[in-house]
């Protein structure tokens, strides 16, 4: 029987079912060959986190927040993606006067500011002529 | 966030203790699945890092020049482009099931047992110490 190991000790592979599976480079590249693809390169994968929110539902696994991997999610349709390509804008109106909600900052060194936030449509028609926002839904 | 104890000697904070695994994996079941698995992205040009050159620091006006500067790492220095051609790339990251699958119908010929998982004889996993010193057992 095959467990997976975490800092609680092994659990059973249907815990760990769809967590993010760790392995070396060369036992995962081998893998995306026989499935009949490659790794990405590094400006490819880039291009992928510069334009779509990759992470977890209710913001990334970082600081903590879990001590264990957790499942990749994706957001329903219902659910839109505003992305501000600056950060002038006031997190606690974004908070309260809109209904949204804040999931993420991101700071990376030398990107972009981003602010994402999620949010559900309906509740932002009012607001959006003032946003002027990037609009996607995701996946 | 993925470790294991090979070592004699670790022991856990106070009051650490697992997760319930059982309720977690029941929000984890009923998360939605992506309706489709790749999305194609590209061409494109990405850039790639950002100008913060580390002379700039010793120099007495530069150095104060601080608005829309953007900072960083001494290795992501200058910023700089590459091109990227048209390409489909996976929403998700490779998971321990789909590894799983693909390890026990055919894929243990190709690749090593993963370090990650641990080979369990009955109920007594081998060759690890725990943290905590609980086995979860399926």
């Amino acid at each position: 029987m095959i467990q997976v190991r975490t800092v609680y000790g092994p659990v059973p592979m249907k815990t760990a079912w769809d967590w993010p599976v760790l392995l070396s480079y060369n036992d995962v590249s081998t893998y995306a060959i026989v499935k009949g693809g490659r790794l990405p390169t590094d400006p490819e994968l880039r291009l992928f986190y510069d334009r779509f929110e990759s992470g977890y539902e209710g913001g990334a696994n970082w600081g903590f927040r879990n001590w264990h991997p957790i499942p990749y999610v994706c957001f329903s349709v219902h659910r839109i993606r505003y992305i501000f390509t600056k950060h002038p804008l006031d997190l606690r109106q974004a908070g309260s006067g809109m209904g949204a909600v804040v999931i993420m900052a991101g700071f990376g060194s030398g990107r972009p500011q981003y602010l994402i936030v999620m949010t559900v449509l309906s509740r932002l028609n009012s607001t959006l002529g003032t946003l002027k926002l990037n609009r996607q839904s995701y996946c | 966030m993925l470790l294991q104890c090979g070592c004699a000697g670790t022991i856990p904070p106070p009051d650490f203790t697992p997760p319930n695994w059982v309720s977690l994996s029941r929000i984890w079941d009923a998360a939605p699945k992506p309706h489709c698995l790749t999305v194609t992205l590209g061409p494109a040009t990405v850039s790639l890092g950002h100008d913060d050159f580390e002379a700039d620091d010793s120099d007495p006006v530069k150095s104060l020049q601080v608005d829309g500067h953007e900072f960083g790492w001494d290795n992501e220095s200058p910023q700089r482009f590459a091109h990227v051609d048209k390409f489909n790339i996976e929403w998700r990251p490779v998971t321990n099931g789909q590894f799983y699958d693909f390890y026990i119908s055919g894929g243990q010929e190709k690749v090593k047992f993963p370090a990650s998982w641990v080979k369990c004889q009955g109920k007594t996993c081998v060759c690890l110490k725990f943290l905590l010193g609980a086995v979860l057992k399926s």
